[in-house]
């Protein structure tokens, strides 16, 4: 009897004990989550921090953005590039062919450059300034090369530029 | 004093002793744990409802967080890859100075025939040039001016060029660099 009521007492002993150990293990468990949520919650509060600066950079440089945009192409205004070349052509007294106007894949997620050859005859002076317009078109465009060949008194040059459009929004 | 008693007796009684203050050892112990159990029981149930909650509201701002970065990361993407575009596409316009100062330089008795420009990158790049001398020393005296303008570099006669004295037929390959 004496030795049943010890055995009992012992397990007593044992439960209380690996009850304390869950108890304990469990708020162990817990303040570690709360730990690892707590420093989650400051991440994303940071985050948000810089999304409001983001959105607040945004809406004040917005005009900015717009004017900006004027000087990207997008696809429907491809031809208004084209008439400016061709406007310019006409403004400095040279006969200009269109050759080709392709899209070219380039290295930029939003945007590609296209790439337009044209060619021209007129005067040495009227393709020289010809050129300079093509460098100062109001488009964000390069002039890739170019090349001027006379026979008699006319010259003809042929032109490549580069210019940039806004990538088609995908479906 | 002296105890008399056998020392089996003495044996069993000394066994009873340390069963019974184990037992009460035991007793005591569970009780005082328990006792720990029941303290601890508050704080448990409070950490963890702790716990969920600030899981759940971690949750809740990072699928809000989420919507309203994409927009704004997006705005800013298209922007700074615009910024990238101009730098790369920022050239000054040398055109007009290279081609003037082919002209101006000229000689007399040169004449160009076709003038190649390619343009490598913001202010640089390089020309082909080619026409026909009157004399030798013309297309010398063209080179070395062309050489005088800081613009221009590398402008050399091939030998292979000067084999005749008259009417030659030259093409010279050199670059240009403006100032920035």
């Amino acid at each position: 009897m004496k030795f049943a009521l010890s055995a009992i007492a012992l397990l007593f002993c044992a439960a209380a004990v690996m009850g304390y150990a869950f108890v304990l293990g469990e708020i162990s468990l817990s303040l570690s989550t709360i730990a690892t949520m707590r420093g989650q919650v400051a991440v994303v509060e940071r985050q948000e921090t810089h999304v409001r600066t983001a959105e607040l950079f945004t809406a004040e440089t917005g005009a900015l953005q717009g004017e900006l945009d004027g000087f990207i192409a997008h696809d429907d205004d491809i031809v208004a590039v084209i008439e400016t070349i061709e406007l310019a052509a006409k403004r400095e007294k040279v006969e200009l062919s269109i050759a080709s106007v392709d899209v070219e894949t380039g290295a930029w997620k939003r945007h590609e450059p296209v790439r337009a050859v044209m060619t021209a005859s007129g005067s040495f002076a009227s393709l020289a300034a010809f050129a300079t317009a093509l460098e100062t078109l109001p488009r964000i465009a390069r002039v890739e090369k170019f090349g001027m060949e006379t026979v008699g008194k006319v010259w003809f040059g042929t032109f490549e530029i580069s210019f940039v459009k806004e990538k088609t929004a995908s479906l | 004093m002296v105890n008399l008693l056998p020392k089996p007796i003495k044996r069993k009684l000394r066994l009873d002793y340390y069963v019974r203050l184990a037992t009460v050892a035991c007793g005591a112990c569970a009780v005082v744990i328990g006792m720990g159990i029941a303290l601890l029981v508050p704080s448990y149930l409070f950490a963890r409802d702790e716990a969920e909650t600030t899981a759940r509201y971690v949750a809740a701002i990072q699928e809000t967080g989420l919507r309203e970065r994409a927009g704004s990361q997006s705005s800013i993407a298209l922007l700074a890859e615009r910024i990238k575009i101009i730098k790369e596409y920022e050239r000054p316009p040398v055109t007009a100075q290279i081609l003037s100062r082919l002209e101006v330089r000229l000689p007399a008795s040169v004449t160009l025939k076709k003038i190649g420009v390619r343009y490598d990158a913001a202010g640089e790049g390089g020309i082909l040039i080619s026409g026909v001398a009157g004399t030798r020393n013309a297309l010398l005296a063209y080179a070395q001016s062309l050489q005088k303008e800081n613009i221009f570099s590398g402008v050399t006669v091939p030998v292979s060029q000067l084999n005749a004295d008259k009417d030659i037929d030259f093409s010279l390959s050199f670059s240009f660099k403006t100032a920035p």
